[in-house]
Protein backbone atom coordinates (compact mmCIF):
# COMPACT_ATOMS: atom_id res chain seq x y z
CA UNK A 1 0.00 0.00 0.00
CA UNK A 2 1.40 3.34 -1.01
CA UNK A 3 0.66 6.37 1.08
CA UNK A 4 0.41 8.94 -1.69
CA UNK A 5 -3.26 9.47 -0.91
CA UNK A 6 -2.64 10.09 2.76
CA UNK A 7 -3.32 13.69 3.50
CA UNK A 8 -0.81 15.72 5.43
CA UNK A 9 -3.44 16.45 8.05
CA UNK A 10 -3.90 12.75 8.67
CA UNK A 11 -0.17 12.21 9.06
CA UNK A 12 0.03 15.10 11.48
CA UNK A 13 -2.86 13.59 13.44
CA UNK A 14 -0.85 10.36 13.71
CA UNK A 15 2.11 12.35 15.01
CA UNK A 16 -0.16 13.96 17.61
CA UNK A 17 -1.29 10.52 18.75
CA UNK A 18 2.33 9.35 19.08
CA UNK A 19 3.36 12.46 20.98
CA UNK A 20 0.38 12.28 23.36
CA UNK A 21 0.93 8.57 24.05
CA UNK A 22 4.68 8.88 24.62
CA UNK A 23 4.08 11.76 27.03
CA UNK A 24 1.39 9.74 28.80
CA UNK A 25 3.81 6.82 29.13
CA UNK A 26 6.57 8.98 30.55
CA UNK A 27 4.26 10.79 32.93
CA UNK A 28 2.61 7.62 34.18
CA UNK A 29 4.74 7.31 37.28
CA UNK A 30 4.72 10.94 38.29
CA UNK A 31 1.34 11.07 39.91
CA UNK A 32 0.90 9.59 43.36
CA UNK A 33 -1.28 12.38 44.69
CA UNK A 34 -3.38 9.99 46.76
CA UNK A 35 -0.41 9.01 48.93
CA UNK A 36 0.49 12.63 49.70
CA UNK A 37 -3.13 13.36 50.67
CA UNK A 38 -3.39 10.15 52.70
CA UNK A 39 -0.29 10.81 54.84
CA UNK A 40 -1.14 14.50 55.18
CA UNK A 41 -4.61 13.59 56.41
CA UNK A 42 -3.17 10.92 58.74
CA UNK A 43 -0.88 13.52 60.31
CA UNK A 44 -3.79 15.95 60.77
CA UNK A 45 -5.99 13.26 62.32
CA UNK A 46 -3.25 12.16 64.72
CA UNK A 47 -2.54 15.76 65.73
CA UNK A 48 -6.23 16.54 66.22
CA UNK A 49 -6.74 13.36 68.23
CA UNK A 50 -3.80 14.23 70.49
CA UNK A 51 -4.83 17.86 70.98
CA UNK A 52 -8.57 17.42 71.53
CA UNK A 53 -9.00 13.88 72.79
CA UNK A 54 -5.64 13.16 74.39
CA UNK A 55 -4.29 9.56 74.28
CA UNK A 56 -1.06 10.65 72.60
CA UNK A 57 0.45 7.17 72.96
CA UNK A 58 -2.54 5.67 71.19
CA UNK A 59 -3.31 8.35 68.60
CA UNK A 60 -0.01 8.32 66.73
CA UNK A 61 0.66 4.56 66.46
CA UNK A 62 -2.97 3.81 65.50
CA UNK A 63 -3.14 6.54 62.85
CA UNK A 64 0.28 5.81 61.39
CA UNK A 65 -0.30 2.05 61.22
CA UNK A 66 -3.71 2.63 59.61
CA UNK A 67 -2.12 4.97 57.04
CA UNK A 68 0.63 2.39 56.41
CA UNK A 69 -1.89 -0.42 55.84
CA UNK A 70 -4.03 1.78 53.57
CA UNK A 71 -0.92 2.81 51.58
CA UNK A 72 0.06 -0.84 51.11
CA UNK A 73 -3.44 -1.89 50.02
CA UNK A 74 -4.10 1.04 47.66
CA UNK A 75 -0.50 0.94 46.42
CA UNK A 76 -0.68 -2.75 45.52
CA UNK A 77 -3.95 -2.17 43.63
CA UNK A 78 -2.52 0.76 41.72
CA UNK A 79 0.76 -1.02 40.97
CA UNK A 80 -1.24 -3.53 38.94
CA UNK A 81 -2.26 -0.69 36.64
CA UNK A 82 1.01 1.22 36.52
CA UNK A 83 3.54 0.62 33.75
CA UNK A 84 7.08 -0.25 34.77
CA UNK A 85 9.54 2.42 33.74
CA UNK A 86 13.05 3.35 34.85
CA UNK A 87 11.59 6.51 36.37
CA UNK A 88 9.10 4.42 38.33
CA UNK A 89 11.94 2.31 39.78
CA UNK A 90 14.02 5.39 40.67
CA UNK A 91 11.15 7.25 42.38
CA UNK A 92 10.03 4.11 44.22
CA UNK A 93 13.59 3.57 45.50
CA UNK A 94 13.74 7.10 46.93
CA UNK A 95 10.41 6.89 48.74
CA UNK A 96 10.96 3.37 50.05
CA UNK A 97 14.38 4.40 51.42
CA UNK A 98 13.09 7.62 53.00
CA UNK A 99 9.92 5.95 54.30
CA UNK A 100 11.95 3.21 55.99
CA UNK A 101 14.39 5.75 57.42
CA UNK A 102 11.52 7.88 58.77
CA UNK A 103 9.80 4.89 60.32
CA UNK A 104 12.98 3.69 62.07
CA UNK A 105 13.88 7.17 63.25
CA UNK A 106 10.42 8.20 64.48
CA UNK A 107 9.73 4.86 66.15
CA UNK A 108 13.13 4.70 67.89
CA UNK A 109 13.34 8.31 69.02
CA UNK A 110 9.72 8.37 70.25
CA UNK A 111 10.14 5.33 72.47
CA UNK A 112 13.73 5.98 73.59
CA UNK A 113 12.75 9.06 75.61
CA UNK A 114 15.75 11.01 74.29
CA UNK A 115 13.72 13.03 71.77
CA UNK A 116 14.30 16.77 71.74
CA UNK A 117 11.26 18.40 70.20
CA UNK A 118 13.05 20.92 67.91
CA UNK A 119 15.47 18.43 66.39
CA UNK A 120 12.72 15.78 66.22
CA UNK A 121 10.50 17.85 63.91
CA UNK A 122 13.44 19.39 62.02
CA UNK A 123 14.77 15.92 61.14
CA UNK A 124 11.35 14.82 59.92
CA UNK A 125 10.98 17.91 57.73
CA UNK A 126 14.54 17.63 56.39
CA UNK A 127 14.02 14.04 55.29
CA UNK A 128 10.71 14.84 53.59
CA UNK A 129 12.38 17.79 51.83
CA UNK A 130 15.23 15.52 50.67
CA UNK A 131 12.84 12.90 49.22
CA UNK A 132 10.82 15.54 47.40
CA UNK A 133 13.95 17.26 46.08
CA UNK A 134 15.46 14.01 44.73
CA UNK A 135 12.14 13.08 43.16
CA UNK A 136 11.82 16.57 41.61
CA UNK A 137 15.31 16.33 40.07
CA UNK A 138 14.49 12.98 38.45
CA UNK A 139 11.13 14.17 37.15
CA UNK A 140 12.44 17.69 36.36
CA UNK A 141 9.40 19.07 38.13
CA UNK A 142 9.68 22.61 39.41
CA UNK A 143 6.59 22.49 41.56
CA UNK A 144 8.01 19.60 43.58
CA UNK A 145 11.22 21.60 44.07
CA UNK A 146 9.02 24.25 45.68
CA UNK A 147 7.55 21.53 47.91
CA UNK A 148 11.06 20.42 48.91
CA UNK A 149 12.11 24.01 49.62
CA UNK A 150 9.00 24.51 51.76
CA UNK A 151 9.89 21.44 53.85
CA UNK A 152 13.48 22.62 54.25
CA UNK A 153 12.33 26.12 55.19
CA UNK A 154 10.11 24.55 57.83
CA UNK A 155 13.07 22.44 59.02
CA UNK A 156 15.35 25.45 59.40
CA UNK A 157 12.59 27.46 61.10
CA UNK A 158 11.95 24.58 63.51
CA UNK A 159 15.53 24.82 64.74
CA UNK A 160 15.14 28.49 65.73
CA UNK A 161 11.56 29.16 66.80
CA UNK A 162 10.17 28.69 70.28
CA UNK A 163 8.37 25.45 71.17
CA UNK A 164 4.79 26.70 70.77
CA UNK A 165 5.42 27.60 67.11
CA UNK A 166 6.67 24.15 66.10
CA UNK A 167 3.26 22.59 65.61
CA UNK A 168 1.81 25.49 63.55
CA UNK A 169 4.86 25.37 61.28
CA UNK A 170 4.47 21.63 60.75
CA UNK A 171 0.72 21.98 60.18
CA UNK A 172 1.22 24.68 57.53
CA UNK A 173 3.95 22.65 55.79
CA UNK A 174 1.74 19.54 55.86
CA UNK A 175 -1.24 21.44 54.45
CA UNK A 176 0.84 22.88 51.61
CA UNK A 177 3.25 20.05 50.83
CA UNK A 178 1.10 16.99 51.49
CA UNK A 179 -2.57 17.83 51.13
CA UNK A 180 -2.34 20.80 48.73
CA UNK A 181 0.36 19.22 46.58
CA UNK A 182 -1.43 15.84 46.63
CA UNK A 183 -4.69 17.40 45.46
CA UNK A 184 -2.80 19.21 42.70
CA UNK A 185 -1.31 15.88 41.54
CA UNK A 186 -4.73 14.24 41.55
CA UNK A 187 -6.02 17.08 39.39
CA UNK A 188 -3.05 16.68 36.97
CA UNK A 189 -3.65 12.93 36.74
CA UNK A 190 -7.32 13.50 35.91
CA UNK A 191 -6.49 16.19 33.32
CA UNK A 192 -3.83 14.05 31.57
CA UNK A 193 -6.10 11.02 31.40
CA UNK A 194 -8.69 13.10 29.57
CA UNK A 195 -6.08 14.62 27.22
CA UNK A 196 -4.45 11.33 26.19
CA UNK A 197 -7.80 9.59 25.63
CA UNK A 198 -9.01 12.51 23.50
CA UNK A 199 -5.84 12.34 21.33
CA UNK A 200 -6.53 8.71 20.33
CA UNK A 201 -10.25 9.15 19.82
CA UNK A 202 -10.11 12.39 17.87
CA UNK A 203 -6.46 12.58 16.76
CA UNK B 1 10.42 11.30 -9.06
CA UNK B 2 11.70 9.74 -5.83
CA UNK B 3 9.84 6.66 -4.48
CA UNK B 4 7.40 7.48 -1.73
CA UNK B 5 8.21 5.62 1.47
CA UNK B 6 5.61 3.12 2.59
CA UNK B 7 4.01 3.32 6.01
CA UNK B 8 3.81 -0.01 7.82
CA UNK B 9 0.07 -0.85 7.69
CA UNK B 10 0.25 -2.75 10.98
CA UNK B 11 1.54 0.31 12.84
CA UNK B 12 -0.52 2.83 10.88
CA UNK B 13 -3.82 1.91 12.57
CA UNK B 14 -4.53 4.69 15.07
CA UNK B 15 -5.03 2.46 18.08
CA UNK B 16 -2.08 0.20 17.22
CA UNK B 17 0.13 3.27 16.80
CA UNK B 18 -1.06 4.56 20.18
CA UNK B 19 -0.30 1.20 21.84
CA UNK B 20 3.20 0.98 20.36
CA UNK B 21 3.94 4.60 21.31
CA UNK B 22 2.82 3.97 24.88
CA UNK B 23 4.89 0.79 25.15
CA UNK B 24 7.94 2.50 23.64
CA UNK B 25 8.09 4.79 26.68
CA UNK B 26 7.56 2.06 29.29
CA UNK B 27 9.43 -1.09 30.21
CA UNK B 28 6.15 -3.02 30.43
CA UNK B 29 2.49 -2.09 30.77
CA UNK B 30 -0.67 -3.81 31.88
CA UNK B 31 -3.84 -4.26 29.79
CA UNK B 32 -6.00 -2.02 32.02
CA UNK B 33 -3.46 0.78 31.90
CA UNK B 34 -3.31 0.61 28.12
CA UNK B 35 -7.12 0.64 27.99
CA UNK B 36 -7.32 3.67 30.31
CA UNK B 37 -4.71 5.62 28.36
CA UNK B 38 -6.15 4.91 24.93
CA UNK B 39 -9.82 5.04 25.89
CA UNK B 40 -10.42 1.87 23.79
CA UNK B 41 -12.93 -0.85 24.59
CA UNK B 42 -11.67 -4.18 25.96
CA UNK B 43 -12.63 -6.01 22.77
CA UNK B 44 -11.05 -3.57 20.33
CA UNK B 45 -7.88 -3.26 22.41
CA UNK B 46 -7.58 -7.05 22.64
CA UNK B 47 -7.89 -7.44 18.86
CA UNK B 48 -5.28 -4.76 18.12
CA UNK B 49 -2.89 -6.17 20.73
CA UNK B 50 -3.20 -9.60 19.14
CA UNK B 51 -2.37 -8.15 15.70
CA UNK B 52 0.73 -6.46 17.09
CA UNK B 53 1.72 -9.65 18.88
CA UNK B 54 1.28 -11.73 15.71
CA UNK B 55 3.51 -9.26 13.87
CA UNK B 56 6.16 -9.76 16.55
CA UNK B 57 6.04 -6.09 17.59
CA UNK B 58 4.98 -6.74 21.16
CA UNK B 59 5.31 -9.64 23.60
CA UNK B 60 2.75 -10.60 26.20
CA UNK B 61 3.16 -12.20 29.60
CA UNK B 62 0.32 -13.46 31.80
CA UNK B 63 0.72 -13.49 35.57
CA UNK B 64 -1.43 -13.91 38.65
CA UNK B 65 -1.05 -11.07 41.15
CA UNK B 66 -3.13 -11.25 44.32
CA UNK B 67 -5.04 -14.11 42.63
CA UNK B 68 -6.05 -11.82 39.77
CA UNK B 69 -4.98 -12.57 36.20
CA UNK B 70 -2.83 -9.72 34.92
CA UNK B 71 -1.49 -9.43 31.38
CA UNK B 72 1.64 -7.39 30.81
CA UNK B 73 2.79 -6.21 27.41
CA UNK B 74 6.21 -5.02 26.32
CA UNK B 75 7.54 -3.76 23.00
CA UNK B 76 10.04 -6.09 21.30
CA UNK B 77 13.26 -5.05 19.55
CA UNK B 78 11.49 -5.73 16.26
CA UNK B 79 8.58 -3.51 17.32
CA UNK B 80 10.89 -0.68 18.36
CA UNK B 81 12.75 -0.89 15.07
CA UNK B 82 9.46 -0.95 13.11
CA UNK B 83 8.24 2.12 15.02
CA UNK B 84 11.49 3.96 14.20
CA UNK B 85 11.13 3.05 10.53
CA UNK B 86 7.53 4.26 10.64
CA UNK B 87 8.59 7.62 12.11
CA UNK B 88 11.34 7.97 9.49
CA UNK B 89 8.90 7.20 6.67
CA UNK B 90 6.39 9.65 8.09
CA UNK B 91 9.03 12.40 8.34
CA UNK B 92 10.03 11.80 4.72
CA UNK B 93 6.40 12.01 3.59
CA UNK B 94 5.83 15.21 5.52
CA UNK B 95 9.09 16.75 4.21
CA UNK B 96 8.10 15.84 0.65
CA UNK B 97 4.76 17.55 1.20
CA UNK B 98 6.48 20.65 2.57
CA UNK B 99 8.98 20.76 -0.36
CA UNK B 100 6.13 20.42 -2.84
CA UNK B 101 4.22 23.25 -1.24
CA UNK B 102 7.34 25.43 -1.16
CA UNK B 103 7.96 24.76 -4.85
CA UNK B 104 4.46 25.91 -5.72
CA UNK B 105 4.66 29.09 -3.68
Amino acid sequence: MNTEQESKAELLARLDVMEAMMQAGRRATQYCGWIFVLWGAAFMIATGWTLWLGHRNLAWPVTMVAAGVLSAVIGSQRRLKQPKTNTYHAISAIWIAVGTALFLYLFSISYSGYAEVHSFWAALETLLGAANFASALILRWRIQILVALTWWTAAVASCFVSGHLLLPILMIATLLCQIGYGLYLLYCEHRDRRTSTTAVQHG
Amino acid sequence: MADLPELDPIIHGKLRLAILSLLSSAEAAEFVWLRDKTGATDGNLGVQLRKLEEAGYIACEKKFILRKPVTWYRITAQGRSALLDYVRAMKMLLNMGDTGDAGKA
